[in-house]
């Protein structure tokens, strides 16, 4: 798959507004797996990606770092999400973007673990989810 | 029977109330798994905070925990530790509760050098009431309370601890926890005050320093060839670089404040209250009500 195909596809799922937001989407959650994924992972996915996303995953670490979880793997994926216009769910405060950026990454994290798994053969799926912290695992199996 | 410690020995049930994505989940695993590997039993840790996001770590741990004050902790901790020496201190606060309400406290215990452990949730900003620009905020960082962006310079917590006179300076990254981990392992060892910087996100209020743009920046000390931490110039130039983790600075047996309190040489309140409680005769009891009054 090409990279703009990958992108669009991102972009289609989730009904995106743009080609822009699904790319920022797609480095966000693809920089997230970066961080919890060990090199021979990434290694045997290289095949499979477009350069663009693969080089992205590669500067991962030697083996897997057991204490990321899903609350770090979510601060990653959620690095641009664009807090303007989300609605405010608090009393009074200028909080404008925690009560909903959790479920928003979430759900962009599925949009793109869709796409993955669409480049990706069984076995390496698995062996990916293998990898994953528990809750990322679960987002993983059902995307 | 010896029970194993893991990480889990000091887990709560209390619901964590922090924003998805917040980088003090991975402080608050990473001390957990710095105490089990220590072999540090939940009774022997003394957990204080200030007021603030990360200040509510120690409601999340299953230790001895006190919330004081806001900028306040350090204080407590001190006399924690001259009460019962005994107990593994920790401070855990906010970049604004040590750095900024608290900033006189900090100087002062850096330069008393007890033997506690100081973990700062640094994240630039004040988190708990939404978003407002904080001591070691960079300056043009524009906030609620800084539209036209922040006028000052950032505070410089490794260096004013250089000056200061703390004896272990460290730095750690939350989006590296399993390093942080070593670093907070290390920083309780030490003996005397030793401060660990920890550089979290804000996921919510500070979108400028987010894990991506320490990534970036972060790099480990460890792995610099010929690095000395216990070389003050080398530590002084290290903490004005952008941004080295690990131990910057440390020096061993410095003297540790409670050891030269003339008033514990006898012993420290709670070894004498526990001793107290275990006065088998009335004569005992009146010679040791003797020494308290």
């Amino acid at each position: 798959m090409e990279y703009r195909e990958f992108i669009a596809q991102v972009q289609k799922r989730g009904k995106l507004a743009s080609f822009e937001e699904a790319e920022a989407t797609t480095l966000s959650v693809m920089r997230a797996l970066s961080e919890v994924i060990c090199r021979e992972r990434a290694l045997s996915m290289r095949s499979c990606l477009p350069d663009e996303i693969y080089c992205i995953l590669e500067p991962c670490r030697p083996e897997v770092d057991p204490l990321i979880d899903m609350q770090t793997f979510i601060g990653w994926a959620s690095a641009d999400l664009d807090a303007v216009g989300m609605p405010d769910r608090t009393l009074g405060g200028l909080d404008l973007f925690a009560a909903d950026a959790a479920d928003e990454a979430v759900r962009r994290c599925g949009l793109v673990f869709c796409v993955l798994k669409s480049c990706l053969g069984s076995s390496q799926q698995e062996a990916l989810a293998c990898d994953l912290p528990e809750e990322v695992c679960d987002w993983f199996r059902a995307a | 029977m010896v029970t194993k410690m893991d990480a889990k020995t000091y887990d709560t049930t209390v619901e964590v109330t922090w924003c998805a994505g917040c980088g003090d989940y991975a402080i608050l695993k990473a001390l957990k798994l710095a105490l089990a590997e220590l072999g540090i039993a939940p009774h022997q840790v003394l957990l204080v905070s200030g007021i603030g996001c990360g200040s509510k770590l120690p409601d999340y741990t299953n230790a001895n925990g006190y919330m004081t004050i806001h900028g306040r902790p350090l204080a407590v901790a001190t006399g924690a530790k001259l009460a019962n020496p005994e107990l593994h201190v920790i401070v855990v606060n906010g970049d604004g509760d040590s750095y900024g309400i608290g900033c006189n406290h900090f100087v002062h215990t850096c330069r008393r050098n007890p033997d506690i452990t100081q973990i700062v949730e640094n994240n630039q900003i004040y988190g708990l009431t939404k978003g407002q620009y904080s001591p070691t905020s960079d300056a043009g960082f524009i906030t609620t309370t800084s539209p036209d962006g922040a006028i000052e310079a950032a505070f410089n917590p490794a260096a004013i601890a250089l000056a200061a006179g703390a004896t272990f300076i460290a730095r750690a990254f939350s989006g590296d926890p399993k390093h942080m981990a070593g670093v907070i392992a290390q920083g309780v060892r030490h003996r005397g005050y030793a401060l660990v910087d920890v550089l979290q996100p804000c996921v919510t209020f500070n979108r400028v320093n987010t894990y991506a743009w320490y990534r970036e920046r972060v790099y480990d000390l460890a792995e610099e060839e010929g690095y000395d931490p216990s070389d003050r110039t080398a530590a002084w130039h290290k903490a004005q670089e952008c941004i080295p983790v690990g131990v910057i600075y440390q020096v061993e047996g410095a003297p540790v404040y409670e050891d030269q309190v003339r008033a514990l040489a006898d012993g420290s309140p709670v070894s004498r209250l526990l001793e107290l409680a275990r006065a088998p005769a009335l004569g005992q009891y009146e010679s040791l009500k003797e020494r308290f009054v």
